[in-house]
């Protein structure tokens, strides 16, 4: 079936009372307002700006690595402060912000795109941001009072079992990884809902943005692997600590291994996670830069799909230095191969995007290009370490720190700076500065390759990583100093791009509804856009909806005196019913008090389990209760009618 | 803004769906997903862990006891007609049988917790015994916190229907409960068979 482009009913159709939808949508002012609030953009918002402060935490971490390491015998910093510096730093980059962070954009840009109102679950959309900040703080308070995990952002056993690191800080980062796994599985079950039941009439499957399919296929990935972690981390690897369990524990029968399985098993797919949405944002950034839809569309979408997939066939390539079957590293080595290919395919349809189109070259489309350059010499230097005998030359080296950088810093925050470029405009209403922008991007381009490329020459010689200093005989001092000098250039480069944010959300140039003339919905609502999102749902008629026709085709009749959206079927987005959505409520952060106060107890007791068991049942009594019953929501007796 | 072309009037939708129709039942599912996974994940560690040992449970360990297990696991297979006559009568508004079925789901619960208790003792091994211990208490006690947050679930749905004020809207909760009561049943039934049963095979 299609969408009928006809009204369903013979009423007479009414302008929609934007007026009531305001009133309706208008959140309480204030503390309270702000505390409460569940619109997806304020908490989008809010988590971008809490994701970047971490980012900017854990990076003041990376430069001070760069300084002791600047030359050889360096007495800045002891052993002790090293170990806590990079496992602070990989922590809080890995769980606290690139994957948040790229969650933080779907929860602002899935519901605009898909054209509802809000994202599925608001509260708990709430709820999960809440979460995310506890564990921030948990992590970096805990850095600051010299309690900061030190045994690397994958904690692995024995070295982080009770033997060999007593105190709490082992505690601190599996108690921060559960944080902030419960913050991504709640937003990935958001994202999902919100994709499958909430798009506009008419945005069939095969309409849907590829940033969307992005990032529903990240939240699937996330629901698979995530559990792993938090399992490991909270029930197995905490419990071993503090109740004397044995899960990893030679001496009783317990496995190391078995720790290394279950967390690349997430750590493997998390790689994905990071940069499969950054993708989607270059995909949007090349065809509305080129003017023309993307070179590929289904391809594109499989790719993406495939990607997902063998994301979840990897993790034994992270383990190719333990005594594994050689088959099962031969099968492995053959995966991490494959997996170039669905991303190769995905550069190809890029470069013929814009090869047939128009381009133009503002900052965004800067950074989708540079996205491509750094991304590819990472994917390269991934391809050489999926062999097991190269891995082994250069396993826990400096070559591994340059080619993760690589990827991470080409595949997450290329396409990143690129999407705060191209959408700072719908978040603020006005325009990032284009000068300022360009510095910012060539300053970023050349401080990436000034710190991570010497990196591969230093692992090639044999300089291994997490060592606090090294002798002046080694011979490694110039290189090091040299990727130092380019951790100043990233570092300005990001100051540069905080003045940009910080003068352009004052005195920025008004940017209007769409100043890209792009093709997906969001930019058919103004900017920013009002609580709402969108007065009337738009209908999708096309994959590029606003260049196809200079009127945006819409639908009527949602009621404007709750919030209200829009429920269409999961495959052809044929309008299906309407669902009132809860309005603010304290409750979501009394939860996730309660879970901060679980966990964050369970560092010291396993009764704050119980403690916060009772505590978590209050929170959830107060957020179902209902209140305010309207007269036509009752229950009556006699309701028999429009039974489904 | 834009201007808009108005083709296509929705206000006639209903506002009241069951099933896969309604997006709280997809939010339900991605639960029962995270959940699965975790507890499945639970188990091919506590496989994994198995390969460790020649006897399993390790020489010295006793095996576990039976019968309360046993009986846990027919008073879960009872309820699940129970929990099916109620949701059927959530489809049809019958209020009644909703209340009445919802108490009989508490008891149900209340009695699995009961028994999760004994069955923990049912183990005969500590969690701090050996890695043994600890795989048995990590399977156990993963899936008792799925029952202990159903019996707040359930508990409170079951006095709202009792008390009010009762919505419309609470016959698909009370629906989507009974979709969550059999993921909750038939994920027991694994690691029923893993905790209780593969030691006495082993």
């Amino acid at each position: 079936m299609t969408v009928t482009l006809e009204p369903a009913r013979s009423r007479e159709v009414e302008p929609t009372d934007v007026g009531e939808l305001e009133r309706t949508y208008r959140p309480p002012s204030g503390l309270w307002g702000w505390l409460t609030t569940v619109d997806h953009k304020s908490i989008g918002k809010r988590y971008i700006a809490t994701a970047f402060v971490w980012f900017l935490l854990a990076g003041v971490n990376a430069a001070l690595m760069r300084l002791q390491l600047s030359r050889p015998e360096n007495g800045l910093f002891g052993p002790d402060a090293y170990n806590q510096l990079f496992t602070v730093h990989g922590t809080g980059m890995m769980f606290l912000f690139a994957v948040p962070i790229m969650e933080a954009f779907a929860l602002y840009l899935v519901p605009l795109m898909v054209g509802t109102r809000n994202i599925a679950y608001p509260r708990l959309n709430a709820f999960g941001y809440w979460v995310f900040l506890i564990g921030g703080l948990l992590l970096f308070i805990s850095f600051y009072l010299n309690t900061g995990p030190d045994t690397g952002w994958f904690a692995y056993v024995p070295l982080s079992g009770p033997q060999y690191a007593p105190g709490k800080r082992v505690d601190v980062w599996a108690q921060l990884v559960t944080f902030t796994e419960i913050a991504a599985l709640v937003a990935s079950v958001e994202v999902i809902t919100t994709v499958f039941k909430q798009r506009a009439p008419g945005m069939k499957l095969n309409r849907i943005p590829l940033y969307v399919w992005s990032v529903l296929v990240v939240s699937f990935m996330v629901i698979f692997a995530m559990p792993a972690i938090a399992m490991s981390s909270t029930m197995m690897l905490a419990m071993d600590r503090l109740v004397a369990t044995h899960f990893f524990n030679p001496a009783e029968g317990g496995d190391a291994l078995l720790w290394q399985h279950l967390f690349w098993w997430f750590g493997h797919p998390e790689v994905y996670i990071m940069f499969i949405p950054g993708l989607g944002f270059v995909s949007e950034i090349i065809a509305t830069f080129s003017e023309r839809p993307i070179f590929g569309y289904p391809v594109m979408v499989l790719s993406l799909i495939v990607t997902g997939v063998v994301a979840f066939g990897l993790w034994v390539h992270h383990m190719f230095a333990t005594p594994l079957s050689l088959m099962g590293k031969s099968f492995f080595t053959a995966t991490s191969v494959f997996i170039a290919i669905p991303t190769g395919t995905q550069i190809f349809c890029w470069i013929a995007t814009i090869w047939a189109g128009r381009p133009r070259f503002p900052t965004a489309m800067l950074f989708a290009v540079g996205f491509m350059v750094v991304f590819v010499i990472g994917g390269l230097s991934g391809v050489m370490i999926a062999s097991v005998p190269f891995d082994l030359q250069v396993h826990d080296t400096f070559f591994i720190v340059a080619h993760f950088h690589y990827v991470i810093l080409g595949g997450v925050v290329f396409p990143l700076f690129g999407a705060f470029y191209f959408w700072f405009p719908k978040f603020t209403g006005r325009m990032l500065s284009e000068t300022l922008g360009k510095w910012h991007f060539w300053t970023f381009f050349v401080g990436v390759n000034l710190t991570f490329f010497p990196m591969h020459i230093l692992g090639l010689h044999g300089m291994p990583r997490r060592v606090y200093t090294y002798l002046p005989e080694t011979g490694w001092g110039n290189l090091n100093l040299l990727a130092t000098v380019g951790s100043w250039v990233i570092a300005t480069s990001v100051i540069l791009f905080l003045i940009n944010v910080l003068r352009s959300w004052r005195s920025g140039r008004v940017a209007g509804d769409d100043p890209w003339r792009a093709s997906t919905l969001e930019w058919s609502t103004s900017s920013p856009p009002p609580t709402y999102n969108f007065a009337d749902v738009p209908v999708c008629e096309s994959r590029t909806p606003l260049w196809s026709s200079a009127e945006l085709p819409v639908a009527t009749g949602l009621r404007t005196d709750r919030p209200e959206v829009l429920v269409t079927t999961a495959i052809d987005a044929e309008p299906d019913n309407r669902h009132e959505h809860p309005s603010e409520s304290i409750w979501p952060l009394v939860m996730a008090a309660a879970i901060g106060v679980t966990f964050i107890g369970a560092i010291f007791t396993p009764w704050a389990y119980v403690i916060g068991f009772i505590f978590a049942g209050i929170a959830f009594a107060g957020w179902a209760w209902p209140r305010g019953t309207k007269p036509e929501d009752q229950f009556r007796p006699t309701y028999m009618d429009r039974t489904q | 803004m834009r201007p808009v072309r108005r083709v296509l009037d929705v206000g006639e939708l209903p506002d009241l769906v069951f099933g896969p129709r309604d997006i709280m039942w997809w939010g339900t599912l991605g639960f029962m997903v995270i959940e699965g996974t975790t507890l499945i994940l639970a188990m091919i560690s506590y496989l994994y862990l198995s390969k460790n040992f020649d006897g399993w449970p390790p020489y010295g360990t006793p095996d576990p006891s039976l019968g309360v297990p046993t009986a846990q696991m027919i008073t879960m297979a009872v309820s699940i007609p129970v929990l099916v006559w109620m949701q059927r009568a959530t489809r049809r508004f019958d209020l009644a049988r909703v209340r009445w079925g919802l108490v009989l789901a508490t008891l149900f619960n209340a009695a699995f917790v009961v028994l999760r208790w004994f069955e923990l003792f049912a183990l005969n091994v500590k969690w701090d015994t050996n890695a043994y211990g600890s795989a048995q208490w990590l399977l156990v006690l993963s899936h008792a916190t799925l029952l202990l947050v159903e019996l707040l679930e359930v508990g409170g749905m079951a006095v709202l229907f009792w008390v009010g004020p009762l919505e419309k809207k609470h016959f698909t909760d009370a629906a989507d409960l009974a979709f969550y009561w059999y993921f909750m049943v038939g994920i027991w039934a694994p690691v029923f068979v893993l905790s209780y049963l593969l030691p006495l095979w082993m």
